[in-house]
């Protein structure tokens, strides 16, 4: 049972809420009819509006959702120094692996030799902040914490970078897939595509990017059943879409998905429609 | 720090069965660390001994905030027992840094609504935080 504070804010937050839906010049009239003469009630939904107005600015502005983000916090500062020979922690840079607008991926070693052991680190570009991808850095560290085995290379260190691009998933899977790890992969892509989905429309180009990195993780895994629908569809959605160089490769994928089923017709189609892109058709 | 994350959210098994729940269990240690990160630096302004990062390389630069944020940290306490859900939005959206959409999608309810409980519960929060005059006697 609610208590008498609970009850209270229960009614004084109903009324902050109502308001908050009402454009501006009807609020007034709006507060007057809801608190219905109860100058003390009136009074509390007036001083939460007052601080509502003055919580746009400082620290809860950042609960603001126009954009501004949560306080700001240095999620690597060792990202600046990204060299080979860089150290992060026990473990020395040999070499960058990859790098994108969101994620850095260096070979490294361990520094102290106390053991043999070459690593892959994972870090966020410098210019990236904020609580957020630190929440993510975590989530991240879950999934990659799974994914350990002595046949893959250890993750040290990843980050999750923007929620709705869900990219470095991306990204690792991808990476993973071409190095002939499937299950990691598809672990990878498939919550990369469940990402997409909540951030974009099913059909949205976005979406269909991770479906064709999905179905090409499948297929080369030989389960082209499960990679066929995802290929077709990967396909079809970005046909229409800018994102040339992916329609391409998912044309690609279904022609050699064809060819290892022996499926001459299909592929006699996916050949053709190859060979129309190539001429710009 | 992540060992006692992974402890925590391993605790019960269901780390890929609910990501609400993840995502609740993953902004509660974020505010954890954030505001015991916040908490040791206060001390070391006032004479401590300086303070090894707990965070793998995670740190708050702006010290000025450490104040507000334990400030909001007792605060959001406060807000947990008057209204569990809209403390757990905020800490979420703050902490686990999710966007509006994310929380709906979360919530299932809609962004409107839950832009309208964070807008709630932010006056709320900003006036246990000293804001919001009041207002002059009719």
């Amino acid at each position: 049972m609610p208590s008498p504070d609970q009850e209270r804010w229960q009614r004084v937050d109903a009324i902050l809420q109502g308001v908050f839906g009402v454009p501006e010049p009807e609020q007034e009239a709006y507060l007057q009819r809801a608190c219905n003469g109860e100058r003390e009630l009136l009074r509390e939904v007036e001083i939460l509006l007052e601080a509502d107005r003055e919580a746009t600015q400082g620290l809860l502005g950042s609960l603001d959702a126009l954009g501004l983000d949560a306080p700001g916090i240095d999620p690597c500062p060792a990202s600046r120094e990204q060299g080979p020979g860089t150290l992060f922690g026990p473990y020395r840079v040999l070499e960058p692996l990859a790098r994108g607008g969101m994620s850095e991926v260096f070979l490294a070693e361990r520094a102290d030799g106390s053991f043999d052991r070459r690593v892959v680190i994972k870090i966020l570009p410098p210019h990236l902040g904020g609580a957020s991808w630190v929440a993510r850095f975590l989530r991240e560290q879950q999934i990659l914490g799974q994914l350990e085995h002595p046949a893959i290379a250890r993750i040290l260190d990843a980050s999750v970078n923007h929620p709705t691009r869900a990219y470095p998933w991306t990204f690792l899977g991808s990476l993973l897939d071409r190095t002939g790890r499937s299950a990691e992969a598809e672990i990878l892509l498939r919550e990369a595509l469940e990402m997409r989905r909540t951030a974009f429309p099913e059909d949205h180009p976005m979406v269909a990017e991770v479906r064709l990195r999905l179905g090409t993780c499948l297929r080369r895994a030989g389960r082209l059943d499960e990679a066929e629908p995802l290929l077709v569809r990967a396909e079809r959605e970005l046909a229409p879409s800018s994102r040339r160089k992916d329609h391409r490769q998912a044309v690609a994928e279904l022609v050699e998905l064809h060819r290892t089923r022996g499926d001459a017709v299909a592929l006699e189609h996916w050949e053709q429609k190859s060979e129309e892109l190539e001429r710009g058709e | 720090v992540h060992e006692a994350f992974l402890r925590l959210v391993n605790q019960d098994g269901q780390q890929w069965r609910c990501r609400g729940h993840f995502f609740n269990l993953a902004s509660k240690m974020m505010r954890r660390i954030l505001v015991d990160h916040s908490r040791h630096r206060a001390s070391a302004r006032r004479g401590g001994n300086l303070v090894i990062l707990p965070l793998d390389g995670v740190e708050i630069p702006a010290a000025g905030r450490d104040v507000d944020l334990l400030a909001l940290d007792q605060a959001l306490d406060q807000l947990a027992e008057l209204d569990l859900e809209k403390a757990e939005l905020v800490e979420m959206r703050f902490f686990g840094g999710l966007t509006v959409e994310e929380l709906a999608t979360l919530r299932q309810s809609s962004v409107a609504t839950v832009h309208r409980q964070l807008r709630s519960a932010r006056a709320w929060l900003h006036r246990q935080l000293g804001g919001g005059r009041p207002q002059p006697e009719a």
